[in-house]
């Protein structure tokens, strides 16, 4: 197959190494993807950490496939679809007692940003304006928006952009110990 | 380790922080699981300082760890869950923000006619996302896969710590369906280890993560005991293989 791989910029990826030896997924279906060049492999990762039913579950792309036939996108913003309540009400009846309310985004980034702001929202409203900063982990990870990158922890990820990050973001040493820790088996002690 | 939350609150001022944000296990990083207690007392510092406590279960939620989130895990409620990939599982780009009712209802003020939080995402609520997210969410609770990934920890957590000799290995951290193994660095080269066992493994059928000096896995909650030891066996050979 002759595919022209240069336009694409590949999200975190050595793109010139890549490019030179490119591993292409094609297909995928439980447990196994299926490579460009035929190869079955098996996917120890759930994709990255979120195909936990497993690639193309059956009853998952039928849903997606019957939503195709009715209604493909609809304005959210002072409209609404019944799908979006209905989800909203499916993660309200399994989170932990009190958190009742969901707001939905594209991504794990937007989701992380968007809690950051309500944060600031909520402390606005209640006459804290002051409540400005937040405490993240050494070698957090909460997606790359300017939000994330701030309040995680990984340098890597941070170190172009340090001059535009929120201001005043404190960061608690990250938990592991490796000689205290090491080959525990779950929770440390 | 919880007390430097109190230390940081106590030299930088309660009244200026707005929330914590943490991964109760970090994933990205290397499944760094939390020990017994720190999420507890992080829970009770916030409290004490009226700070929110925030937490990013992108990767823990959804089964991961054998409930619903990490928080049912670990028994600790934050004040916002941040969720995404297994909500949908990866089928259509969704996340999303948890929110406590004290939130949502501080916020939903003014004159009603106006919008009360100027936020959000023209793909907020796309319609395949949720029909992908109602049906994941119906599939792992129909198919059981919760209480599946419970019982396959077990074998998981054995699996993986049988590597605990091999060469190079400094250490193994697991929780759930998720598991890291950390290697020494070769030769001052970060990653170059790591990539090579990775290539191995993609080479001879199965693919696994990779960071720094680490690899993680985290298979499907539909997994078997015989792709668990295929996984296990083929690391160990890429162990052996690279140098």
């Amino acid at each position: 197959m002759s595919l022209e791989l240069e336009p694409f910029w590949m999200p975190f990826t050595h793109n010139r190494m890549f490019k030179k030896s490119p591993r292409l997924i094609e297909r995928g279906e439980g447990m196994h993807y299926q490579t460009s060049d035929g190869h079955r492999v098996l996917d120890a990762i759930s994709g990255l950490w979120c195909s936990n039913a497993g690639h193309r579950h059956p009853k998952i792309v039928q849903a997606v496939k019957d939503q195709l036939d009715e209604l493909d996108f609809t304005a959210p913003f002072q409209s609404g679809h019944p799908k979006a309540f209905m989800l909203a009400e499916a993660i309200k009846k399994i989170s932990p007692a009190g958190l009742n309310h969901v707001f939905l985004t594209s991504s794990g980034s937007e989701a992380c940003d968007t809690a950051l702001k309500i944060a600031l929202a909520y402390h606005h409203s209640t006459g804290e304006v002051q409540r400005t900063r937040f405490v993240g982990h050494e070698k957090g990870y909460h997606g790359v928006g300017f939000g994330g990158i701030s309040v995680g922890g990984i340098d890597a990820n941070k170190k172009a952009f340090k001059a535009s990050l929120l201001p005043g973001t404190l960061h608690l040493p990250h938990t592991h110990n490796l000689s205290k820790m090491a080959f525990s088996k779950g929770q440390p002690v | 380790m919880a007390d430097n939350l109190e230390a940081l609150v106590d030299a930088n001022g309660s009244e200026t922080i707005a929330g914590v944000v943490v991964e109760p296990m970090q994933g990205s990083a290397g499944v760094i699981v939390p020990p017994h207690g720190y999420l507890k007392k992080l829970r009770s510092i916030c409290d004490a300082h009226q700070i929110l406590l925030i937490f990013d279960e992108v990767i823990t939620g959804f089964g991961r760890l054998g409930e619903w989130f990490a928080a049912d895990r670990f028994g600790v409620i934050p004040d916002m869950i941040i969720c995404a990939k297994g909500v949908i599982s990866g089928v259509v780009p969704l996340g999303g923000v948890i929110v406590r009712d004290s939130i949502y209802n501080e916020i939903m003020v003014g004159p009603s006619h106006l919008v009360e939080f100027f936020h959000g995402y023209t793909n907020s609520g796309h319609p395949l996302a949720c029909a992908a997210g109602i049906s994941a969410i119906n599939v792992y609770e129909s198919e059981g896969l919760l209480a599946k990934s419970s019982k396959l920890e077990i074998e998981l957590e054995k699996a993986i710590h049988s590597l605990r000799d091999e060469a190079h290995v400094v250490d193994i951290r697991n929780i759930g369906m998720a598991v890291a193994i950390e290697f020494e660095t070769r030769n001052n080269q970060i990653s170059m280890r790591v990539m090579e066992i990775f290539q191995y493994c993609f080479d001879h059928g199965v693919m696994i993560r990779y960071t720094g000096d680490i690899i993680a896995i985290g298979p499907a909650l539909v997994c078997d005991e015989t792709e668990i030891e295929a996984i296990i066996e083929t690391i160990r050979s890429a162990i052996r293989a690279i140098a």
